[in-house]
C-alpha cells in the first residue's frame, strides 16, 4: 500500500491525517463541538475489508452508539456497518481510506452533535452492546434459551446447563413455559436437550416494557439501570414481580421484552441470592441480602421470533394442507411447506421407505421399513417445531370424499402417476370440490419437473395440462413434458417389478422447490388464478439415452416463471 | 376448442395434394397428355428425357380452387445437344398435338403452351425446358415471336422447388411442424386471394409470388407446448411482408409491388404489373392483417370466426351457436390407449 498516497486522499476531507510508528498506523484527528476526535488505524499487511478506526479518546464523549469497547478500554473500535455488506476497492486502497475516513467523520459528527439520534443509535445496537456485557459479565458468554410463544407472560421453568461442551441446548440453562412442557412436538424436537434429566433450578418470569433505555456500559452501572427501566414495565408484568416479592428466593430470571427502533428485543437477568431472600425493590434490598445479578443474552425458541427469522411467515400457520405422496419430490415439499409456515399439515402415503429410495429421498437409513409419512411427520416436526402434522396411509383414490377434502386450504398430489391423477381431477371436477389442486412430477434424466395449480373457478384445469399439442384434444400426456411421449424411459435392473426412473435428488429437490413455492404463493394471495411453472434440465442425460426431447424443451425459456394454466384448447374449460 | 382447431377445419376443406380424389381427373388427363407429346416430341427427334410436375403440387401449397378449375403445370424437358434451336418448334408441336385430341382453345403463352379442358375443368400448362449439363432453359415465345422474343431462357424450376421446400433454417427437430405450417400459410393466403380480389386481378396475383412473400417473411409461431399457432403466424408473417421493401409507395396511396425469384433468373415476379395490381395488394394485404389481429384480440371463438370467414370466404366457417344448457360432449382421447410416459415424484 502506498501509504504517502493515502494521506494525499484523506488531506481533501475535513481533517488532519498523519502516519505514526515508522508508517505503521494512521491517525486522524477532527474537531466536533470543540472536542477533538482521534482516530487511530493500524495498517493491515493486505486490505480485504473496510479498514477498522479506533476512537481513542472515548471517554470523553459519553456512551456513544456504534463504539464497541471492553471494560476499562480507553479506545473503542468504531462499526461504521457490516464488514459482509460493503465491498472494498482493494486496488485502489486509497480511495478505500477516503471514503472510509469520511463515513468516520460523518458518523462521529452526527452522534457526537445529536444526543438524540446518539440515543436512538444505541438502542436499535441494544443486541451488540448486551453482547458486550455478557461477555464481560463473570462466567462470561452467558446465553439463556427461552421456549415459548413469544407472548405470553406466564412463568417458566429453569433448567441448568446439562454438559459442559456439546449442543449449545445442552451447555445452556433452558427456560420452558409451563405450556410447552406438555407440547409434544416442541418435546420431540428438543429431544436433544434430555430436558426431563434437567432438575429444575428456578424460575423466570418474562417482562414487557413500554420503554427502554440503552444498556450500561458496564456490569457497574447494571442495578442501577436495572431500577430505571423496569419502572416501564407493563401492568401484567408489575403484577408478577410484585407476586415474586412475596415469597423468598435463592435465584431466578427475569426475561425482559422491549421494542427498539430495528424490531424486538429479549435479555434477561439471573438474580442469586447467598440464602433465600425477598426479591428487592430497591437497591437497597440489594445489599441487605447479597444478590448479584448476571447479564444474560437470550436465544428465544419461540414460533413468533423464528419463523419469520427463518423466512417463514406466521399468517400460514393457520393454513391446513394435504399432501399426498411422500416420495422423494413429496417429502422435500413437507419440509419446505412447513418452513414457510404452514402450520397444519396432513400426510398420506401407503408406501413403506425402502433402501432403494434412500440417496434420493430425504429420510435414512434408520427409517427403513416405516411407514414414509410416520419417519417424515418426525423429520418435519424435528426441523419445524410448530406444526401439527397428522399421518395417513390412504392412498390418493381414498380420498375422493368431498367432506374430507373441503376441510383443507390446499391439496398436494406428488405421486407421479398420471392415471391416477386424471381420475382425482375428474372427480374433483364432478363433484365441485372448492379447493385447490397443485400437481407435481418430475421426468427422468434430469431433463425437468412441473407443477400445475388448478384453482377452481378460475381458467384453467388439470386437463389444460393434457391437452394433445398435435390434435388439440385430450392426450394421455402431459403438455408440459420435455421428452417425447412413447419412448422406454423407465429402467431396471433386476427384471419385471423392479423398474425405476432414473433422477436423482436434485432433481426431485427442484420439483418440490416448484411445487412448494406455488403453494406459498398461493396460500397467501399472491396466486389466484390456475398457473403452472417447470424447471429445465440439461439434456445431456437424455441424449446419451437417445431419448428425444418435446417441442417445449427446445424452445422453453421460462424456466421457474410461473405461467397461466389454461389452453384454449382444454375441452372441459369451454364447457364450464 | 380454440381458434386452432377452427384453422385446422379451413385447411382441410381447402388443401389440395395429387393424391386427393378431387384431381384424379385432371391427373388422368395429364398422364394422358403427357404420353401423346412425348411420342410426337420422340418423332421429332428430340425425345423427353425427363417430366415433372411444377408449382404448388410440387411444394405441398396447392388449393383447391373457387372455380373448380383445376390447374397443372407439367414441365418437359428434352436434351440441349438435340433440342432445335428455335424454342417455339417444340412448343408448336405440343400445340399440335393437343389439337388433335380435340382442344379448341389450346394456345402457345411467352412461358408454356395452354390447354383448358372445359369439361371437366381441367387446365394444364406444359412448360418446356431444354437441359444442358444441369441447367435449365425454358422456351420462351409465343407462335408469331420473331428471333428476338425469343429464346432458351437459362432458369431454376428444381431449385426454385427446392428453395419453397427448403427447411434447413429451422431446427433439426422443429422442421416437420415448422414447413407443415408455412405450408398451410401459404394455402390461406392464397384462398384470401381468390375471395378477395376481383378475378381478374386475382389472376395477376401470381401464387408464386405470395409464395416467395410468406417464404421470405415467414413468422410461425407454436405455443410453448409446440401446439400450432397459425393465426398468430399468419398476423405476425403479413405484418412482416408489409414491413419490407416489396412495395413502393410511387405515387401518394400507389404502390408498385417487386418480388425477385430467389433462383435464376431472378427475375421480379411481378414484372410488367400495373399501380394498381400492386396498391390493391398492399390495401387488401393491410387489411388482412388488421382484421386478422382484431380476430385474434376477440374471446368469442364464433365471432372470430366471423371474421375469419370474411376474409377467407364460405370453407372458413362459422360454427352454430352454443346451445344453452347442454352440456359439452364427453371428450374423446385422440391418442392411443395407452402411451409410455415416464414421469415420477
Amino acid at each position: 500500500m502506498n501509504k504517502e498516497l493515502i494521506l494525499s486522499h484523506i488531506s481533501g476531507l475535513d481533517c488532519t491525517a498523519r502516519l505514526v510508528e515508522a508508517g505503521c498506523k494512521l491517525v486522524v484527528e477532527f474537531v466536533v463541538n470543540e472536542k477533538n476526535v482521534t482516530l487511530i488505524h493500524t495498517f493491515p499487511d493486505e486490505l480485504i475489508s473496510m479498514p477498522k478506526f479506533y476512537l481513542s479518546n472515548v471517554q470523553d464523549f459519553g456512551k456513544l452508539a456504534h463504539i464497541l469497547t471492553n471494560q476499562n478500554d480507553e479506545s473503542g473500535e468504531v462499526c461504521i456497518t457490516d464488514a459482509l455488506s460493503t465491498a472494498i476497492n482493494t486496488d485502489q486502497p486509497e480511495l478505500a481510506y477516503r471514503d472510509t475516513v469520511d463515513k468516520h467523520l460523518q458518523l462521529l459528527t452526527q452522534l457526537i452533535e445529536d444526543p438524540a439520534y446518539n440515543h436512538a443509535e444505541q438502542l436499535r445496537e441494544f443486541d451488540a452492546h448486551w453482547k458486550i456485557l455478557c461477555d464481560n459479565a463473570a462466567g462470561g458468554s452467558n446465553e439463556l434459551f427461552v421456549v415459548w410463544d413469544g407472548n405470553s407472560s406466564e412463568s417458566m421453568q429453569v433448567r441448568p446447563p446439562r454438559l459442559e461442551t456439546g449442543s449449545d441446548l445442552q451447555t445452556k440453562p433452558v427456560a420452558l413455559a409451563g405450556s410447552y412442557t406438555s407440547d409434544r412436538n416442541l418435546t420431540y424436537a428438543l429431544a436433544i436437550a434430555k430436558l426431563e434429566t434437567r432438575q429444575v433450578i428456578g424460575k423466570a418470569i418474562s417482562i414487557w416494557l413500554s420503554h427502554l433505555e440503552p444498556p450500561p456500559a458496564t456490569q457497574y452501572n447494571l442495578l442501577e439501570w436495572y431500577f430505571r427501566i423496569v419502572a416501564f414495565a407493563d401492568q401484567p408484568s408489575q403484577r408478577e414481580l410484585r407476586k415474586l416479592r412475596k415469597k423468598k428466593y435463592r435465584e431466578f430470571w427475569l426475561v425482559f421484552s422491549a421494542q427498539i427502533p430495528n424490531g424486538e428485543t429479549m435479555f434477561a437477568l439471573h438474580w442469586n441470592a447467598c440464602s433465600r431472600s425477598t426479591f428487592p425493590a430497591s437497591l437497597d434490598g440489594i445489599e441487605a441480602d447479597n444478590w448479584t445479578v448476571t447479564p444474560y443474552r437470550v436465544r428465544s425458541i419461540s414460533p413468533s421470533a423464528l419463523i419469520p427469522r427463518g423466512g417463514g411467515s406466521l399468517d400460514l400457520k393457520g393454513m391446513s394442507v394435504l399432501l399426498v405422496g411422500c416420495g422423494s419430490v413429496g417429502s422435500e415439499i413437507a419440509l419446505r411447506l412447513t418452513s414457510a409456515g404452514v402450520g397444519q399439515l396432513t400426510l398420506s402415503d401407503p408406501d413403506k421407505f425402502s433402501e432403494e429410495n434412500l440417496y434420493r429421498h430425504i429420510l435414512s437409513v434408520r427409517d427403513i421399513g416405516r411407514l414414509k409419512t410416520e419417519a417424515l411427520a418426525e423429520l418435519v416436526i424435528q426441523k419445524n417445531p410448530w406444526v401439527t402434522i397428522d399421518a395417513f396411509d390412504k392412498s390418493l383414490q381414498e380420498f375422493r370424499n368431498p367432506v374430507i377434502l373441503n376441510k383443507f386450504d390446499l391439496v398436494i398430489v406428488a405421486i407421479g402417476c398420471s392415471n391416477v391423477e386424471r381420475v382425482f381431477a375428474e372427480f374433483c371436477n364432478q363433484e365441485a370440490i372448492n379447493v385447490p389442486v397443485i400437481n407435481c412430477w418430475l421426468e427422468g434424466f434430469g431433463i425437468g419437473g412441473h407443477a400445475i395449480i388448478s384453482i377452481p373457478s378460475t381458467k384453467g384445469c388439470w386437463h389444460c395440462a393434457y391437452v394433445d399439442p398435435k390434435t388439440l384434444t385430450r392426450g394421455l400426456t402431459s403438455n408440459l413434458n420435455f421428452l417425447s411421449p412413447g419412448q422406454m424411459i423407465m429402467r431396471n435392473h433386476r427384471g419385471c417389478g423392479t423398474q425405476f426412473l432414473p433422477y436423482n435428488g436434485i432433481a426431485a429437490g427442484y420439483t418440490a422447490a416448484i411445487a412448494a413455492d406455488l403453494a406459498v404463493r398461493f396460500l397467501e394471495g399472491q396466486i389466484t388464478s390456475s398457473s403452472k411453472v417447470s424447471w429445465k434440465g440439461v439434456d445431456v442425460e437424455a441424449k446419451r439415452a437417445s431419448l428425444t426431447t418435446t417441442w417445449r424443451y427446445r424452445h422453453f425459456t421460462d424456466s421457474l416463471h410461473i405461467l397461466p394454466l389454461h389452453d384454449n384448447n382444454c375441452d372441459l374449460c369451454v364447457a364450464r | 376448442m380454440g381458434i386452432q382447431t377452427h384453422f385446422d377445419k379451413f385447411h382441410n376443406k381447402i388443401k389440395l395434394g395429387r393424391e386427393d380424389d378431387a384431381y384424379k381427373k385432371a391427373r388422368d388427363r395429364d398422364d394422358s397428355i403427357k404420353k401423346d407429346v412425348a411420342s410426337a416430341f420422340q418423332s421429332a427427334g428430340y425425345p423427353v428425357v425427363k417430366d415433372f410436375i411444377q408449382g404448388s403440387l410440387k411444394t405441398h401449397t396447392g388449393i383447391i380452387p373457387i372455380s373448380g378449375d383445376y390447374d397443372i403445370d407439367r414441365a418437359l424437358v428434352i436434351e440441349d445437344d438435340v433440342a432445335p434451336e428455335n424454342p417455339v418448334t417444340p412448343k408448336k408441336k405440343t400445340l399440335e398435338v393437343l389439337e388433335e385430341r380435340g382442344f379448341k382453345n389450346a394456345k402457345i403463352k411467352k412461358p408454356c403452351v395452354t390447354a383448358d379442358y372445359t369439361g371437366d375443368n381441367v387446365h394444364i400448362d406444359f412448360i418446356i425446358y431444354k437441359l444442358s449439363g444441369d441447367q435449365h432453359y425454358l422456351a420462351v415465345g409465343k407462335g408469331s415471336s420473331d428471333e428476338k422474343n425469343r429464346e432458351w431462357a437459362a432458369t431454376d424450376p428444381c431449385g426454385l422447388t427446392d428453395w419453397i421446400n427448403d427447411d434447413s433454417l429451422f431446427g433439426v427437430d422443429d422442421r416437420k411442424e415448422v414447413l407443415a405450417q408455412f405450408r398451410r400459410l401459404v394455402r390461406y393466403i392464397k384462398r384470401w386471394r381468390d375471395v378477395q380480389f376481383s378475378e381478374s386481378v386475382a389472376s395477376k396475383v401470381y401464387s408464386i409470388g405470395l409464395t416467395v412473400l410468406v417464404k421470405e417473411q415467414l413468422q410461425y409461431s407454436f405455443s410453448t407446448e409446440g401446439a400450432r399457432q397459425d393465426l398468430q403466424a399468419l398476423i405476425n408473417t403479413v405484418g412482416a411482408i408489409l414491413d419490407s421493401n416489396y412495395f413502393t409507395e410511387e405515387e401518394t396511396g400507389k404502390y408498385r409491388v417487386c418480388v425477385d425469384l430467389p433462383k435464376e433468373p431472378w427475375r421480379n415476379i411481378f414484372d410488367g404489373s400495373s399501380l394498381d395490381t400492386g396498391t390493391q395488394i398492399y390495401n387488401k394485404l393491410s387489411r388482412l392483417k388488421e382484421q386478422l389481429i382484431k380476430a385474434e384480440g376477440l374471446s368469442d371463438e364464433r365471432e372470430q370466426c366471423k371474421i375469419l370467414n370474411d376474409l377467407f370466404g364460405k370453407d372458413f366457417e362459422i360454427p352454430e351457436p352454443p346451445k344453452g344448457g347442454s352440456k359439452s360432449e364427453k371428450a374423446k382421447y385422440s391418442s392411443a390407449g395407452i402411451v409410455t410416459a415416464s414421469v415420477g415424484a
